[in-house]
């Protein structure tokens, strides 16, 4: 049987190096990355696949689809591969290429917004009351501080992280739920 | 070994002060308790986490995550860090920033901006390591007035404790026994479920993108943990914690019966040491107080 493979982008591979995938080439597709993946039989986050269809150029299978994204990035695959091919660096390099073309979750969008605005990835007007509650002391971290929050928005304002992540000046909290984090 | 096994940096993230603040007045209470001063580092932001900055950008994670260790550097005092996510971010971030010089250099400009510099001169521990290494396993044990026998916990160590582990070495990750042992030195048995190492589900912005693929795999966690019948659910990450906490109210909003009382270890600790439930273990979707009264007796 011959297979044909059409286009496919002989450059995904190294910009996935680049990116943070620096030893993609070494996967053998044995298979031990999904064996002990969280999400591989719950969602379309297929990592042994993943990793082949970097390796075959297939961006646009893996971007299309968002599944990257389902990643937990408990780096369980990292530290089971047999090749130290390194799965979830291969995972954050689809998702940093993801990100430039302009692809990115809601979750990803209000986390890093929460953290330019707020110096924290979760909401602090319920956070001080609940200190309140339980008389725990005063908070002393970015939040409690304009001139902290300053200085993250100045030091993420270095970066083209503001761009990827669609930070925006006007932006309001949608609400105090945790919605994403490590 | 650290600067100082009885003073450290504490680094309380994101998740505990601003949600769960019961459990950062556990940490403080049982540690001073315990002989160890732990200090504010005053204008702390979030690590950064793999699920935002680092997930787009290298660089807008590591410079995040040097402020906050640079923080820590002008104290002159090593990093505790309370929660899984913070402790692999910030310990990741501070072994690049020591061995890569040409990243420092990068950093250093960027943080130069807001009169901060980050100088490599610390180390950034989990408070397991510190409770079980630089503590100690004795101590703790003297420490309690209320033994919990009888008692079986399921220990969830969760992922950045243990992975990936050639960066974090706070624990062998196929077969980690420090969170277990400090369960026991609290007279509690720590019993063995299928799949103890894996993913509680909330990690990586699944928990915010996704809610019904992280219940689907906190379910099948809970149904692992749930084949040994414990009386709770033992975790030293607040990110977990949650996990368990508000994703079993979201499964019995759902009709499902998940009910299993969830503590940071701290809580527990502290509750042995007689210290009040209010301030250290009151804050809770999942119902705590069966458990409190039946092992502590207090109500």
């Amino acid at each position: 049987m011959k297979i044909v493979l059409n286009n496919t982008n002989k450059e995904l591979v190294n910009k996935v190096i680049e990116y943070g995938g620096k030893r993609v080439y070494e996967c053998f597709q044995c298979g031990m990355c999904a064996s002990g993946c969280p999400v591989a039989s719950d969602t379309d986050h297929k990592i042994k696949r993943t990793m082949h269809q970097v390796l075959l150029g297939l961006d646009e299978q893996i971007l299309d689809k968002k599944a990257i994204w389902l990643c937990t990035t408990c780096f369980m695959c990292l530290e089971r591969c047999p090749q130290n091919a390194g799965p979830t660096e291969v995972v954050f390099a689809l998702r940093r290429i993801s990100a430039e073309k302009g692809i990115i979750p809601e979750a990803q969008i209000e986390v890093a917004n929460n953290i330019y605005h707020l110096g924290h990835a979760v909401t602090v007007q319920k956070g001080i009351k609940l200190r309140e509650k339980v008389d725990a002391p005063p908070l002393t971290t970015a939040g409690a501080n304009k001139k902290y929050i300053h200085e993250i928005q100045k030091i993420v304002d270095s970066t083209h992280a503001g761009l990827l992540l669609k930070i925006r000046k006007d932006w309001k909290p949608k609400g105090d739920d945790v919605i994403a984090c490590d | 070994m650290s600067l100082h096994a009885t003073d450290y940096a504490l680094y309380t993230g994101c998740i505990i002060p601003l949600r769960y603040p019961d459990i950062e007045n556990s940490i403080r209470e049982t540690m001073s308790l315990l002989g160890v001063n732990v200090y504010d580092m005053l204008g702390a932001g979030c690590c950064p986490p793999g699920g935002a900055f680092w997930s787009v950008e290298e660089m807008s994670g590591l410079v995040q995550s040097a402020r906050n260790l640079s923080i820590a550097e002008s104290m002159s005092k090593d990093v505790m860090a309370v929660c899984n996510g913070c402790f692999c971010y910030l310990k990741n971030s501070n072994m690049l920033l020591k061995s890569d010089q040409e990243k420092r250099e990068k950093v250093n400009t960027v943080l130069n901006k807001i009169g901060r510099k980050y100088q490599g001169t610390i180390s950034v521990y989990h408070l397991v390591e510190v409770l079980h290494d630089h503590i100690g396993i004795e101590k703790i044990k003297q420490s309690t007035k209320i033994k919990l026998d009888g008692a079986k916990a399921a220990v969830h160590y969760g992922c950045h404790l243990l992975r990936p582990s050639d960066h974090l070495m706070a624990e062998n990750p196929e077969k980690p026994h420090k969170l277990d042992a400090l369960v026991e030195a609290l007279g509690m048995e720590s019993v063995y479920y299928p799949k103890k190492l894996s993913c509680c589900g909330a990690g990586g912005g699944m928990r915010g993108n996704n809610p019904d693929v992280t219940l689907r795999i906190l379910e099948k966690k809970l149904m692992n943990i749930k084949y040994s019948e414990p009386d709770c659910i033992v975790t030293a990450c607040p990110f977990c914690f949650l996990q368990f906490d508000l994703g079993q109210k979201g499964l019995r909003d759902r009709g499902e019966d998940f009910c299993i009382p969830v503590f940071y270890y701290n809580q527990l600790l502290g509750l042995s040491m007689g210290l009040p439930k209010k301030r250290i273990a009151s804050l809770s979707e999942t119902p705590r107080d069966g458990f409190i009264k039946k092992f502590y007796g207090v109500d």
